[in-house]
């Protein structure tokens, strides 16, 4: 009898623990998602990105001051952090992960808000932007990084650095002092100065530090700052692009990860 | 012999620092922007951070640092939680109509100019240490003042009964965290002043928010010891021991505070002679584009927390505040300011001839950033001053900075502060100091 | 950016008031010279025949001060881009004093685009220039980005704040294509050459039109009636206008391009 019982509240539990793990599955939006989207978004985003969304919240202009980044406009700006080409949206996976990565320097990671939450935020700041109705982002796909990499590699990396120009913002060591940047000529797309990436520092990069976030930042570009996509110059030769991440990774001591 | 006596009678008040806590920016790999305006000031998201106790607004993360840990205990934890600032100034410059008496201090200086380095050293360590419950602890050592102790140290807990419903802080706290004019943010840091205690006279004047500061002459604590004017007291202490709740349980426009206080000015410990409490409240909006503002209003209740020498002796006496105060912020521009009025009760009759019972004090103060890296703060100040007759003095006194930032958490700094008043020779501290200069650093790791 | 307001006559017939947007980030960036915007003006679709159409035949005229040229140093490549580089702002025919590559699009016409299907809009990267400088196409067109230099440069075409595309085209580089997506004005830059600037402009109706050398300009297939003209050139600003559509035949107008300099004081 006890045992049955015990039983039973065993079952209950697990029920419970199942519906719940079903929750975390990206819940369909409407109107009572939205809403509580919204709660969410202006008890933990809108003081940067603004309760209309337009990234003039009350503490956003001293994120870059005078200089990039400012907040997202998610009413009209382009995305930087996508696994979509360039000038696309992104996917509603590509927004979950930077709202639960964050972005190193300039945005917390919201990893305590739950699954659950973290859909229905994306859900209520996408309603801001009509592109979001009218384009589908279809995500690119990406090859799985090959084994580790070899000397030549690396070496063929650093030869492909200097061909594509990279170090004309990135700097010759990779350190984010190249001409056009030490020069001041980089702007972001609100026309603020924005400083190249310094490749020797890892924990900064706001796009992830690891060789498949570095393969997706060269074929995806970082749209509203001046760095390109690569995937038209790299088409069929991804073997050539991983030369070109290992060699990137290699001037900080990112290359084992 | 002299010389002992200057030293041993020249009383400084602790210096009062909130800095930035760069472990919670090393905890959330942030810049110390995503908070601040500029250290110490907060910005709208930093003022949630810190009422939410130490957690992200909107969440209850709980100290969530995303590193991994081995067992409890990792040193990558161990510095999510701990931070240091180095301060001070390496130059002072002070331009006196003529110094104080021979006596007081060493030697006739006109202009007197000292070498010096970043003397404050302070230790924190905060967070978040599981959901809802947070902690805060300052260690400050401070080589001008041969201080060093603890300056604040408090538990949080968080959310009861709801989202924001009520928040407490039991432990040594600041009151004025959370209000409009936050008394220990300040971009002009607090300039010590000298105190002669068994004179009960200042002999130099302590350059702060003086809104903020006792305001009276002739005052002291329960145990006899004489009360700066420019000592950051009441609800604007550096720190009180008690409890108290905030909350804003009908959203982000308003938020409540109440308190009650061993008492103020009780060194530790309590005398149990009376308990002091203090209720606040503040009225925000931050929902128009790169703009909040806020307005906000307390009332201290004190109880027996002051005494006055009389012909028969020391009695206590109950000592009021109230202020009110507003901030506004709009894109580079930091504009904040705090008008009190203090009040003091059960003086005894006799005494009233020479004694004001009451005092007022207004400050003003605009930050901005002028270029990318340089920050430009102003600051007025002005104290109708109350107490011994003889000796109270009203002041105004201007000041501009400039720093500049070397990196995020690095700055150098100038400043200069002006005696708005007629200058004047003599003892008047308020009236014979006629502008001082100050040069220094500001690291924060 | 400053929202002026002015009047201004037209020469052929009578005085209209216009009203007069001028972007000041374009008065400022004081951009490009269109010696070669007549390549972009693509096949305009006839409506269908039925409904009565009249056509819009005009002539954009500066009379304004000289703008002066626009000259950079380059400072990358200038082995192959120069040592300078010299953006011309304004150019005026001699003898018409029409000014060239300015677009003249008639908005508010719900009209389908009977042709979705126009042929891509080909931009080159030519000796560290845009060709050509100022394009028209229509929304859902394709752009063709190509580079003929033998240096790198990168194709940032954007709206606003939203990137369209941002392509990386080292020499010899395959084509990139890519669709417009929304109607409104892109600007078209190259972030190693900050010289290198160009203009598309993308429409969801077939009614606009890019001024030749001598200024004119002509929108066939209109229905008759009252409709807003605009005007723009991307040194000069945006002006607007109505005019009235014959039933048949041509409507002849005359635009005199509001004084620079005089906006500027307003």
């Amino acid at each position: 009898m006890h045992a049955k019982r015990l039983k039973y509240i065993a079952i209950l539990i697990i029920t419970g623990l199942c519906a719940s793990t079903a929750q975390a599955v990206k819940p369909t939006t409407n109107r009572d998602s939205l809403r509580e989207g919204r709660r969410i978004y202006e008890q933990a985003c809108a003081w940067c990105h603004g309760t209309g969304g337009e990234g003039d919240g009350p503490a956003g202009w001293f994120i870059g001051r005078y200089s990039s980044p400012r907040p997202r406009n998610f009413a009209q700006d382009g995305y930087k952090f996508r696994s979509t080409g360039s000038g696309d949206l992104p996917t509603d996976q590509d927004l979950f992960t930077t709202i639960t990565r964050g972005i190193p320097g300039v945005m917390p990671a919201y990893r305590a808000l739950n699954e659950r939450e973290r859909w229905q935020v994306i859900a209520y700041l996408k309603s801001w932007n009509p592109a979001f109705e009218e384009e589908k982002p279809v995500p690119l796909t990406f090859p799985q990084a090959p084994a580790a990499p070899t000397e030549a590699a690396i070496h063929n990396g650093r030869n492909l650095y200097v061909k594509y120009d990279c170090r004309v913002c990135h700097g010759d060591n990779g350190e984010g002092d190249g001409p056009e940047a030490t020069a001041g000529h980089l702007r972001d797309g609100n026309n603020l100065p924005i400083r190249a990436t310094n490749l020797t520092d890892p924990s900064a990069w706001k796009n992830g530090a690891s060789a498949l976030d570095l393969f997706r930042t060269l074929t995806t570009g970082l749209d509203g700052t001046p760095m390109p996509s690569y995937a038209n110059e790299f088409a069929g030769r991804e073997e050539a692009l991983w030369e070109l991440v290992w060699y990137i990774q290699s001037l900080s001591d990112q290359q084992r990860k | 012999m002299t010389v002992l006596a200057v030293v041993s009678t020249t009383y400084a008040v602790s210096v009062p620092n909130v800095a930035a806590i760069p472990a919670f920016a090393r905890k959330y790999t942030l810049n110390c922007t995503a908070c601040h305006t500029a250290p110490p000031r907060l910005n709208t998201f930093g003022e949630r951070f810190l009422e939410n106790g130490y957690q992200l607004p909107g969440t209850e993360d709980g100290g969530i640092t995303g590193k991994q840990t081995l067992g409890d205990l990792s040193l990558d934890d161990f510095a999510n939680y701990t931070g240091v600032r180095l301060r001070g100034n390496v130059l002072r410059g002070r331009h006196f109509k003529q110094q104080n008496p021979l006596t007081a201090e060493a030697g006739v200086v006109q202009n007197n100019i000292e070498l010096g380095f970043p003397e404050i050293f302070s230790l924190f360590t905060a967070g978040s240490l599981t959901k809802n419950i947070g902690f805060f602890a300052e260690l400050e050592s401070n080589l001008e003042e041969s201080s060093t102790g603890i300056e604040r140290a408090f538990l949080t807990f968080n959310n009861l009964g709801g989202t924001n419903v009520a928040n407490i802080r039991v432990g040594r706290i600041d009151p004025s965290a959370t209000f409009s004019f936050s008394t220990l943010r300040q971009q002009l840091e607090f300039v010590g002043d000298s105190l002669n205690p068994s004179a009960d006279t200042v002999q130099r004047v302590g350059l702060f928010p003086l809104a903020a500061s006792a305001k009276f002459y002739g005052l002291r604590n329960r145990s006899g010891t004489a009360i700066s004017p420019y000592a950051p007291s009441l609800y604007n202490a550096v720190a009180e021991t008690g409890v108290e709740v905030r909350g804003r349980p009908f959203g982000d426009w308003f938020m409540y505070q109440v308190g009650v206080l061993n008492g103020a000015n009780e060194a530790f410990g309590d005398s149990n002679k009376g308990k002091d409490f203090y209720g606040a409240v503040r009225f925000d909006y931050a929902r128009a584009a790169n703009f909040s503002a806020s307005l906000s209003g307390f009332a201290y209740l004190g109880n027996s927390n002051a005494t006055i020498l009389t012909g028969t002796g020391q009695t206590d006496v109950n000592w009021h505040r109230y202020g009110i105060a507003a901030h506004l912020r709009y894109n580079m521009f930091d504009l904040y300011g705090l008008y009190t009025l203090d009040r003091i009760t059960h003086v005894p009759t006799a005494a009233l001839s020479t004694f004001d019972t009451s005092a007022s004090g207004l400050s003003v103060a605009l930050d901005t950033y002028v270029t990318d890296r340089t920050l430009l703060s102003l600051r007025y100040d002005s104290m109708d001053a109350g107490g011994d007759l003889s000796q109270r003095t009203s002041q105004s006194f201007a000041g501009i900075q400039l720093k500049q930032y070397v990196r995020s958490n690095v700055a150098l700094f100038a400043r200069h502060d002006l005696n708005l008043r007629r200058a004047e020779d003599g003892n008047a501290a308020a009236r014979n100091l006629r502008h001082a200069f100050f040069a220094g650093i500001d690291i924060a790791y | 950016m400053t929202h002026d307001q002015e009047r201004l006559t037209t020469r052929s017939s009578d005085v209209l008031s216009i009203s007069r947007h001028s972007e000041g980030k374009d008065f400022m960036k004081g951009v490009l010279f269109l010696a070669l915007a007549l390549s972009a003006v693509q096949g305009i679709s006839p409506l269908h025949a039925e409904t009565p159409t009249g056509t819009l035949v005009g002539r954009i005229l500066y009379v304004g001060p000289a703008i002066p040229d626009q000259v950079f140093e380059v400072t990358r490549d200038s082995g192959f881009c120069g040592a300078q580089a010299t953006i011309r702002t304004v150019t005026i025919h001699p003898k018409t004093r029409g000014l060239e590559g300015a677009v003249v699009s008639i908005d508010g016409v719900a009209v389908p685009l009977s042709d979705p299907a126009a042929p891509a809009l080909v931009l080159t990267n030519t000796r560290c220039a845009f060709t050509p400088r100022l394009a028209t196409g229509v929304v859902g067109q394709q752009v063709e980005i190509r580079n003929d230099d033998p240096v790198m440069h990168n194709t940032h075409i954007s709206m606003g704040s939203r990137t369209l595309v941002n392509v990386a085209m080292i020499p010899a580089s395959r084509p990139v294509w890519k669709p417009l997506k929304q109607s409104g004005i892109y600007t078209v830059k190259c972030d190693a050459h900050k010289f290198m600037q160009a203009h598309i402009l993308a429409f969801t109706h077939p009614f606009f039109s890019i001024t030749d050398e001598t200024g004119a300009f002509r929108i066939p297939s209109l229905p008759p009636g009252e409709h807003q003209v605009t005007i723009w050139h991307d040194t000069l600003g945006t002006v607007h206008q109505s005019v009235t559509i014959a039933a048949t035949g041509d409507t002849h107008v005359t635009l005199e391009y509001p004084n620079h300099a005089d906006a500027r004081k307003q």
